[in-house]
């Protein structure tokens, strides 16, 4: 009798879930996915805000910060492919090289500025829409530096005074974040590999296998940095991740910080009336070599192959061009325009202010990490994390770091 | 002979000792469901602090952004959905394995536990494929015919194992009195593995009620999205919300606890004693 | 006696055929993939027959993530039975916070994946800073995530904390279904608690031994989302098992053809530990 009674009631069930989600659609349908999950509402406002003006689009929007790598992957295997997706640009997109659509001929190209150019272009082709600019470099806590009459090093010298001054004062000068290995992979981008004399060629030989890490100078020198930054840390710098370092470095048990302007949102909610300022990773007394590396995070692709991909293309034209959308993009994404002529007044986050002013000067260095190879930035932070152990000697790092590079381009 | 005072000693000790071990094992979720009702501040900066007021900003937001209760219903049903069909075929199959232990059956065994051990990841993108050909993606019920399979070989394994707890003498004198194969399963095998059958309803209502990368993969649109990915829609590998995290987080486990609960008096020993004697 | 044979299928075919369209065809692309140099999303993939195999030979992370994850087994699969067999006996004696009990050790299970080792990490950072300033002993100055020593056994605690209620649930209805009589058979002749335990409750678990070490086996193997929220493998390499080794050789570094042999592998030699384990144990297991 129960027997009877549970198999009917799986029987009404599996009906009306069937005639729920057997409804007609007529209206065009549109998946977009991205990572950023701090622009959720964002991407929620821009959707809205183009169905309201095209109604018969619809569009699935989806903030994935956790696996969209594997979905990705999944759907394009399957054949599913989504209309817009997101990837970091560089070599990160040359992974999904078969589903790019060019978009050289798009209007918006034409009103995204030089800087970002690089970062979306595959073979001559421009195959994506940058997001926002980010910046990385050594986050300070200005008002412990007013306290103690320190001003803004420039050099190494001047920076290892700082730490000098700020320990005699009892404050812990730097808050570093080593749990994270993809951050280390990012410190050794910025204070080493990015000093590396024109880059673009050393990236080049890297992979035709004509250079090497090993013997490098300025990757080495990248090590002195780190043991400065050991030296003057916080106890225990494997065991503070992204929380553990915001927290220390908002709560002032630390007077700056490598890390990069997204930790604003994770800082503020703490401490809202931080006085914060960025200045470049400090390698050297050559103020050149010590420079914010700024660049693009996130690019907008069209996926070649999917059912309604001139509708995403419009979309992304229209984000260039719709004055609700710009709005959307400038207050509650909060990005560092990649598009000529949309004014920045930083007010959204004050760590992007130096570094948006470099960035108009030139003078800033472009992301390194994205032309690795796809995993590469993790291993190599790993290995950084086994020298900070002890178990890895600076020369053992390197020369591991080109086995790995070598077995991930294999 | 023990005298009664030690004995009595022995008993309240085994209490207290039982009350402490408890509340350390509920202690993380402590954290969690306090946390849920404090500021994102206080969250990163007093973790273990007892909120000394309830803001409820975070639970508002994340019942409305999240959807709750329709994403609380696609749970359930599926849950449901998957844990009956689950059950009943599993049962069936576990039975019949164990009673006919020939050749054949116990490769079928071997092979049902195979898929038991292979991590979810290495075989997702096949099984996605194979999903999306038989055109079941963003589709409820597709997505609750892929859970069967995957959870139902450890139910198999499990009635297989139990059943023989069960004397064949109770069926072979069923069959002599003529009951047929099902009858004799669902009439007379079956309720005596009940205990069996409320832990393996537990266990896969919480599998279905936890499950991301399922979901996370077939699951498109917001009107079929289950708890776990609405939880995790506030974390991620970088940036965590954890005021929004925690308290969705909070939202999604009452209901199971509140029917785990519920499930307590199947566990209760006696309840199947004395069924056998007859 | 003829009508047994269609009956047999009837009650084994849907699960098997289930099985075989959602498992069996995506093992066997899986095995396809193996021998291919695939990013994952390439249209064309090149063909490499065993290519992979050779140089998963070589690779010492592998060989490194199996001794993690054979340690790990060991430690989890031992000490995860025996207490979960303690708690279960505990659980089920006539004591008054019986319930309670029941309900606490099953609850760390209602946690997912991710969200665990987020939580925990909290609790070894900020949880033992707090335990140290009110009891200042050296117990809470442990570092436990960012020694390689510490973090193995950071992750045994955790997965201990939550693989304890779920095999206690398998435990419990063992002993819920050997019949009271047996007990107190024994008991009039003269058997006291621990001879009762050895030879007729234990006998009478098998059944549930047989789950528990099959399971706790394979979920040891499996341990993934705990790994990647609680140290994702580090620090450096130290922490990083078998599953979170395939992961990241699959989707981290686009290398699906190795990553897929790396599977294959890590399917086999589980495969070959489990079948001796069962085997030994299902002949240990009481018909009625």
């Amino acid at each position: 009798m129960l027997k009877r009674i549970s198999l009917f009631l799986v029987a009404v069930l599996i009906c009306g879930i069937i005639g729920t989600s057997a409804i007609a659609d007529e209206s065009k349908d549109v998946a977009w996915m991205q990572f950023q999950i701090e622009a959720a509402e964002a991407v929620s406002q821009l959707t809205e805000l183009y169905m309201e003006q095209h109604p018969d689009v619809k569009i699935t929007a989806e903030v994935n910060g956790t696996n969209l790598t594997e979905v990705l992957k999944a759907m394009f295997t399957a054949g599913d492919v989504p209309e817009i997706f997101m990837t970091e640009g560089y070599n990160n997109m040359k992974t999904y090289a078969d589903y790019l659509t060019d978009l050289s001929d798009q209007p918006f190209v034409d009103q995204l500025v030089d800087a970002s150019l690089n970062c979306i272009t595959l073979d001559g082709k421009i195959v994506g829409l940058p997001v926002t600019f980010q910046s990385e470099g050594i986050l300070y806590n200005k008002a412990i530096f007013e306290q103690y009459g320190l001003t803004e090093p420039t050099t190494l010298t001047e920076l290892k005074a700082v730490c000098e001054a700020l320990k005699a004062q009892g404050v812990t000068p730097f808050v570093n974040e080593f749990k994270d290995d993809w951050l280390l992979g990012q410190f050794l981008a910025c204070g080493g590999y990015a000093t590396i004399p024109d880059t673009a060629s050393f990236t080049d030989g890297l992979y035709a296998g004509t250079a090497t890490f090993a013997g490098n100078e300025q990757m080495l020198r990248s090590f002195e940095i780190l043991d400065l930054m050991l030296q003057y840390g916080q106890d225990d710098p494997l065991s503070y991740g992204w929380n553990e370092a915001c927290t220390a470095f908002a709560l002032g048990e630390g007077a700056m910080m490598f890390e990069g302007d997204w930790v604003w949102d994770t800082l503020k909610s703490i401490d809202p009336e931080l006085q914060l300022g960025m200045i470049g990773t400090i390698v050297s007394d050559d103020v050149s070599e010590n420079r914010m590396a700024v660049d693009v995070n996130g690019v907008w692709h069209v996926g070649k192959g999917s059912a309604n991909a001139d509708i995403a293309i419009d979309i992304l034209n229209w984000l260039a061009t719709d004055e609700g959308a710009k709005e959307i993009l400038l207050n509650t994404y909060k990005v560092i325009p990649v598009f000529k002529g949309w004014e920045y007044d930083g007010s959204s986050n004050p760590l992007c202010i130096a570094p948006y002013a470099a960035m108009q000067d030139g003078n800033v260095f472009s992301w390194p990490w994205p032309t690795w190879p796809d995993g590469f930035r993790g291993e190599a932070g790993k290995l950084y994390q086994e020298y900070i152990l002890g178990n890895l000697t600076a020369a053992d790092v390197l020369a591991q770091m080109d086995t790995i590079w070598a077995d991930l381009t294999k | 002979m023990r005298s009664k005072t030690q004995k009595w000693i022995r008993h309240i000790l085994l209490e207290l000792l039982g009350l402490l071990a408890a509340l350390l094992m509920i202690m993380p979720v402590y954290v969690v469901v306090i946390n849920a009702f404090k500021p994102f501040k206080k969250i990163l900066t007093n973790t273990f602090a007892f909120p000394d007021s309830f803001y409820l900003d975070s639970l508002l937001y994340v019942w409305d952004s999240m959807n709750y209760l329709t994403i609380l219903k696609n749970t359930i049903l599926s849950a449901i959905v998957v844990v009956v069909v689950a059950v009943v075929l599993s049962a069936m199959c576990g039975y019949k394995l164990s009673r006919v232990d020939d050749r054949k059956s116990k490769v079928f065994i071997v092979c049902l536990l195979a898929s038991m051990i292979i991590p979810f990841q290495s075989i997702m993108l096949p099984v996605y494929q194979v999903v999306h050909r038989l055109g079941q993606s963003d589709n409820l019920l597709g997505y609750m015919i892929t859970l069967v399979p995957l959870y139902a070989p450890f139910a198999v394994f499990v009635y297989h194992g139990f059943v023989k707890t069960v004397p064949r003498a109770l069926e072979e004198s069923a069959i002599i009195d003529g009951c047929g194969p099902f009858r004799v399963f669902f009439q007379i095998v079956f309720p005596l593995m009940s205990s069996t059958t409320a832990s393996i309803v537990v266990l896969f209502t919480l599998w279905v009620w936890n499950d991301y990368t399922l979901p996370s993969l077939l699951l498109r649109s917001a009107q079929n999205k289950t708890l776990t990915t609405a939880v995790y829609s506030f974390f991620s590998s970088y940036y965590t919300r954890w005021d929004y995290g925690i308290a969705s987080l909070t939202l999604a486990i009452m209901p199971i606890t509140l029917f785990f609960i519920f499930m307590q008096k199947y566990f209760v020993s006696g309840m199947v004693a004395g069924a056998i004697k007859g | 006696m003829k009508e047994k044979k269609y009956v047999y299928w009837v009650f084994v075919l849907p699960v098997l055929a289930l099985y075989i369209i959602y498992f069996i065809i995506p093992v066997g692309m899986c095995a396809y993939y193996s021998l291919l140099d695939w990013n994952g999303v390439n249209k064309s993939p090149t063909f490499i027959g065993i290519n992979n195999y050779i140089r998963l030979f070589q690779d010492k992370d592998y060989f490194q993530a199996m001794w993690f994850s054979a340690r790990y087994a060991i430690f989890s699969v031992i000490l995860g039975n025996v207490l979960a067999i303690f708690v279960a006996l505990w659980v089920n004696s006539k004591l008054r916070v019986r319930n309670m009990m029941r309900t606490c050790f099953f609850l760390p299970n209602i946690i997912s994946g991710i969200v665990v080792g987020f939580v925990w990490v909290f609790i070894f950072n900020q949880g033992t800073k707090a335990l140290y300033s009110a009891i200042p002993i050296g117990l809470f100055q442990i570092k436990w995530l960012s020694d390689p020593t510490n973090a193995f056994y950071a992750i045994l605690m955790v997965s201990l904390w939550q693989s304890v209620g779920y095999y206690m649930l398998i435990y419990l209805s063992g002993l819920n279904s050997i019949d009271a009589a047996y007990q107190e058979a024994a008991a009039i002749d003269g058997a006291n608690g621990l001879a009762r335990f050895r030879y007729i409750t234990l006998p009478l678990l098998m059944p549930s031994i047989t789950i528990n070490l099959f399971m706790s086996t394979a979920n040891a193997f499996r341990l993934f989302d705990m790994n990647v929220s609680l140290t994702n493998g580090g620090p450096g390499k130290s922490t990083v098992a078998l599953a979170l080794d395939v992961y990241t050789e699959l989707f981290s570094n686009s290398k699906m053809g190795y990553g897929s042999a790396k599977a294959m592998i890590l399917l086999l030699i589980v495969m070959i530990i489990t079948l001796f384990q069962v085997g030994y144990t299902k002949k240990r297991e009481v018909d009625l």
